[in-house]
């Protein structure tokens, strides 16, 4: 069991102008020790994800549906009692601006003890004591000194870092960063990470590392979510996300970003303007930006499917190139079995096209897919696939089910290519058993 | 003096300049804050220099006292081989040059439309002869950054921040300059956005042959656009490269903590990344330390350090460190 589970989180803000959907179904798992990254463009949910987590969402704001499980416990309609220990003990949060959490009028030390009594049982003196260690803790020189000063007496980084002290001083499983780094200097951001990681590493907590900067992503986070438009796109591991992405954005948003090896080269911008969440597309949210979208994009939101064992993604694309890959297969097999370039291709395209109009039609047409439906969607687009390949009368029905099973949508179409191959192979045989 | 380009006459020519502030210190008493303190470097027409350094090093003072928003304390500047000294050369210089801000939001009033906003260096210049004329040149430059015409009578308010930004950029480029001091102009746009904008910069440069002072605190970006970098620290400029060569062999052992802290977009090479970390903070520049500025952290430093300011000299053709130490270190 995972120390924190997401599942398929929806929350709205319920406003003048109408129900802002902020975060529509986001799921992810988080494990102790380990660091995962939110990123995406502003507006796109980040905070409001880690909000409704922690429940501490503006008034307007309520989760619609969906879980948040720690440590087993659900704590989506637990109660006020339980959540005031979850943020006092298991979760805690550094938000954006130390200069506005931090109280201008009480001494750095003050704040730091109130923290601390608040969500331990310690005296005052013991307070004292463990707040000077937590300033040392984040290497902040002099604390006792320090105790006794204000805010406007620390510079951004140090002041970040009284915010990362107070945020560990109920130690915590769980510490969100909300972009903890962002008005901060390289020099003093690497400070601060270095720092957090430093101090993971001491006290074994996860860390939700929320930013838009793709650099301090790679730095820090073994998993990644990537978001847009309250959407996840995809989650995966960092190496997954980075070199083997899977979703429009996140390719658009990895080539949009200079590099050391852009020097002198044009950047791919994404084009278009940032999503309007009170009038979100019905397909993908993403499909009014995205260069690759295809008629299915705009009537059917992707939903979420496996890449592989570290990955999943929700996009469109991995439909059809899967499709293209049934495609390549089929044409490499007929050329194997002897057929000419031309009829190859032409069996290659048609199993490519058929693979593409199975899953695409189906899906289509249903308006949120149950498994059950999924099933016999899968069902369906592999045995349109095999007919492609020349053999309307191959048995896969009863075979075809089993290889499908409960996997995701991935998983179907390798087992239509697979299917696909068998059909072909008989076909083969059948003419071969036919010139014997 | 060093003289930071080679052969060719620069555009911009910044000659020992210095900008101080007064600040109240207690009851009468003011004590000089020294913002920009003695930097010198050139600009070569056509070209994109990047200007980096910690929050409060100096950098929009640099950029604001060129232009002479600011009246510097000491120094000169000399423009396309004139200096600028008195009144008639400072609006000269004005048709020149332009400055673009960091902030879409707050630099532009909300109150004006996009065509108003754009006309308005064109109104105070007096620089079209009639109404007619007036609109083609503003419709022209809304064409020059990307915006539609018929964006021309919306207001501010109603456009996203990289749509601010273009009409932030038509604007800087209505009085036709040659010469733009650019302050974070993508600082404070999404990452998707920024591309655009940044492409956009490289492209109006080419139309136009554009002479670029970029200021940025994200160093991917300055890497990207600028064809030499300055870095600064705490008032003085402590190195000067080519772009290429700043990054693969910093000098300065602040440079090298600098581009050691950039996060790699790349989680192997983040992961690999051997950060030079920094002791403690920027100094404040009230009273800043004798000698080399950067003595109070640098690993390096020794007694000399904190006796004499090191010059800013050019150690290989086109590379300049002001740093005693720079052969040792590097040795
Ligand atoms: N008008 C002013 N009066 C007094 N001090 C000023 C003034 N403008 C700037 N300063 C001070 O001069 C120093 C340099 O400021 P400057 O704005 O040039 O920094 P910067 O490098 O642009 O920083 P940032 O990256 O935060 O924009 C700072 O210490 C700043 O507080
Ligand atoms: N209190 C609120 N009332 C209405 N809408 C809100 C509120 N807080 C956030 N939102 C909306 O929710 C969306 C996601 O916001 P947020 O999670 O803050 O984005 P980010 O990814 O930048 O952290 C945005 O469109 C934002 O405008
Ligand atoms: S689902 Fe379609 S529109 Fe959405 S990102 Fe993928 S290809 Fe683009
Ligand atoms: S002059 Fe001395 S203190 Fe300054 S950078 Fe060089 S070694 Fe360090
Ligand atoms: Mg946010
Ligand atoms: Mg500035």
């Amino acid at each position: 069991m995972a120390l924190l589970e997401v599942k398929d989180l929806h929350t709205s803000f319920f406003t003048d102008a109408g129900e802002v959907k902020a975060v529509n179904g986001v799921s992810f798992n988080l494990d102790r020790g380990e660091t995962l990254g939110i990123v995406g463009e502003s507006g796109s949910g980040k905070s409001v994800t880690v909000y409704s987590i922690m429940q501490i969402l503006a008034p307007a704001g309520r989760i619609v549906s969906g879980s948040v499980k720690l440590d087993g416990q659900e704590l989506v309609g637990a109660g006020e009692k339980v959540m005031r220990d979850v943020r006092g003990n298991k979760i805690s949060i550094i938000f954006q601006d130390p200069m506005t959490s931090l109280n201008p009028t009480y001494t750095i030390g003050d704040q730091l003890m109130e923290a601390i009594l608040l969500h331990t049982d310690r005296t005052k003196q013991q307070a004292w004591d463990r707040a000077v260690e937590m300033l040392r803790l984040v290497n902040v020189n002099e604390p006792e000194k320090r105790m006794k000063q204000y805010p406007h007496e620390f510079s951004g980084g140090m002041r970040q870092r009284v915010m990362i002290a107070m945020a560990l001083a109920c130690e915590p499983d769980i510490l969100v960063a909300d972009e903890p780094t962002t008005a901060l200097d390289v020099t003093i951001q690497a400070q601060i990470l270095e720092l957090m990681q430093k101090l993971q590493k001491e006290l074994g907590m996860a860390i939700i590392m929320i930013t838009h900067d793709l650099g301090v992503v790679a730095q820090m986070c073994d998993e990644i979510v990537v978001m847009y438009a309250g959407s996840y796109c995809e989650r995966g591991t960092a190496d997954e996300i980075f070199y083997n992405p899977k979703h429009e954005y996140t390719k658009g948003l990895l080539r949009s970003i200079p590099t050391m090896s852009t020097m002198g080269q044009k950047l791919q911008p994404i084009t278009g303007t940032p999503i309007d969440l009170l009038n979100l597309p019905k397909g993908c949210p993403f499909a009014p930006r995205c260069e690759a979208a295809m008629k299915v994009c705009i009537r059917q939101a992707p939903e979420s499917m496996v890449i592989n064992a570290d990955h999943k993604a929700s996009c469109w694309m991995n439909v059809k190139a899967m499709a293209e890959k049934l495609g390549a297969d089929a044409t490499s097999n007929a050329l194997e079995q002897g057929l000419s370039l031309e009829e190859a291709l032409a069996q290659g395209a048609e199993a490519e096209k058929q693979g593409l109009e199975a899953t695409v039609t189906y899906v289509e047409e249903s308006s949120y897919i149950r498994d059950e439906e999924l099933r016999s969607a899968r069902t369906q687009a592999a045995e349109d696939v095999a007919r492609s390949a020349g053999d309307p009368n191959h048995p896969f029905g009863d075979h075809g089910a089993d290889l499908i099973g409960d996997a995701g949508l991935m998983d179907a179409r390798g087992a239509g290519s697979r299917i696909l191959k068998q059909s072909e192979r008989a076909a083969s045989h059948g003419e071969k058993g036919g010139e014997e | 003096m060093a003289d930071t380009t080679t052969n060719e006459t620069p555009l911009v020519d910044v000659r020992h300049l210095k900008e101080y502030f007064p600040v109240n210190t207690g009851f009468f008493k003011s004590t000089p804050l020294k913002a920009v303190d003695d930097v010198s470097f050139q600009i070569k027409r056509g070209e994109t220099l990047g200007l980096v350094g910690e929050s409060g090093c100096g950098k929009t003072t640099v950029g604001r006292t060129i232009l002479h928003l600011y009246e510097p304390t000491d120094g000169e500047v000399v423009y396309d081989g004139r200096p600028i000294k008195t009144k008639e050369d400072i609006k000269w210089f004005r048709t020149k040059s332009t400055m673009v801000f960091q902030d879409p939001y707050s630099s532009l009033n909300p109150r004006m439309t996009v065509s108003d906003i754009i006309g308005e260096p064109l109104d105070v210049h007096h620089m079209c002869s009639n109404a007619k004329e007036r609109e083609e040149r503003i419709l022209k430059l809304m064409d020059r950054v990307g915006l539609n015409s018929e964006h021309a009578s919306r207001y501010a308010h109603e456009f996203s921040g990289g749509q601010r930004q273009r009409i932030g950029i038509a604007r800087s480029l209505a009085v036709d300059p040659e010469f733009i001091v650019c302050d974070e102009p993508v600082s404070a746009l999404d990452v998707s956005i920024q591309a655009q904008v940044i492409n956009m910069f490289d492209e109006l440069q080419d139309q136009m042959g554009l002479t670029y002072l970029f200021i940025a605190h994200d160093l991917l970006v300055v890497r990207h656009i600028s064809d030499r970098i300055a870095v600064m620290y705490l008032g003085k400029m402590v190195e000067l490269a080519d772009a290429g060569e700043i990054y693969d062999h910093p000098l300065h052992p602040y440079t090298k903590s600098l581009i050691s802290a950039v996060p790699i977009p790349d989680p192997k090479i983040a992961r690999a990344n051997k950060r030079i970390p920094l002791q403690g903070d920027i100094p404040s520049p009230l009273n800043a330390p004798s000698g080399c500025p950067f003595r109070t952290r640098c690993p390096y430093a020794q007694e000399k350090c904190g006796e004499t300011m090191p010059a800013f000299d050019e150690v290989s053709p086109g590379h300049f460190v002001a740093c005693h130490r720079v052969a040792e270190i590097n040795g």
